[in-house]
């Protein structure tokens, strides 16, 4: 089952511009983390604000992930003007995080350390990438595009 | 002139935080907290801009001298943006805690 869901998402972020094999795999490694620790969080805080401001923290990072695993993925190949892509791409998820962000801890009145380790999924998962990465090391060859 | 610069502004964000804390202790935290944050956001962006910026010079370079490689270094790139998104991200946690949650009092 979980095999068919992997497959469902990888199917969906090949559609969607992710085209490099590994790159795909991080992001349904991202979401399937996040899912499955915001759904553990909310049942086991019993439906508590710090459940569900890991929800909306993991919600908000894994949106920022997703928009900038697929700006990176073009960005390697742009030939002219790929600084200031990058940084107005930057500076815009950051104002947008900040919004949100803003509106959870001042309006919603989140948790902060719910949301902050919502919005530590993101690091977990690069290293746990990392780490099974250097365990299952390979020689450096192909462009990624294989498998 | 860029170290006069330099030099005068630091004094100036001194002087204005020396004397805030020279008045009544908690009145002053909060232009003291709002200077912080402001300096804290700035910086943690204006340097994690940098660092992607750099990070994507190196990228380009690796791709342009070996194409081959170029599916690996676009995934250590993404992961290397990650981690930088994620400090300025915390930096800007931390700066509406100090602004909203006001853990140094009112």
């Amino acid at each position: 089952m979980l095999k068919k869901l992997v497959q469902k998402i990888d199917a969906m972020l090949f559609r969607r511009g992710f085209v490099l094999a590994d790159a795909r795999r991080l992001m349904h490694n991202q979401i399937l983390f996040s899912a499955g620790c915001s759904v553990a969080a909310v049942l086991a805080s019993g439906f508590s604000n710090w459940g569900f401001s890991f929800a909306a923290g993991a919600l908000i990072i894994g949106f920022n992930f997703w928009w900038l695993s697929k700006a990176a993925q073009e960005l390697v190949r742009v030939k002219h003007g790929a600084m200031f892509t990058l940084l107005s791409l930057f500076y815009g998820r950051l104002a947008l995080t900040a919004v949100a962000i803003a509106g959870l801890i001042v309006w919603a009145q989140a948790s902060v350390y719910g949301l902050l380790a919502g919005l530590s999924t993101v690091l977990a998962n690069a290293v746990l990438w990392g780490v099974l990465q250097m365990r299952h090391k390979v020689p450096v060859a192909g462009d990624g595009k294989e498998a | 002139m860029r170290k006069t610069l330099l030099l005068t502004l630091a004094m100036v964000l001194c002087a204005s935080a020396a004397f805030a804390a020279d008045g009544a202790a908690p009145a002053a935290v909060g232009p003291v907290a709002a200077w912080a944050t402001a300096m804290g956001m700035g910086l943690a962006a204006g340097l994690c801009g940098i660092g992607q910026g750099l990070g994507l010079k190196a990228a380009c370079e690796g791709t342009a001298r070996n194409p081959e490689a170029g599916g690996k270094i676009t995934v250590t790139f993404i992961l290397g943006l990650a981690f930088i998104e994620s400090l300025s991200i915390y930096a800007l946690v931390v700066d509406l805690i100090l602004l909203f949650v006001k853990p140094l009092g009112a």
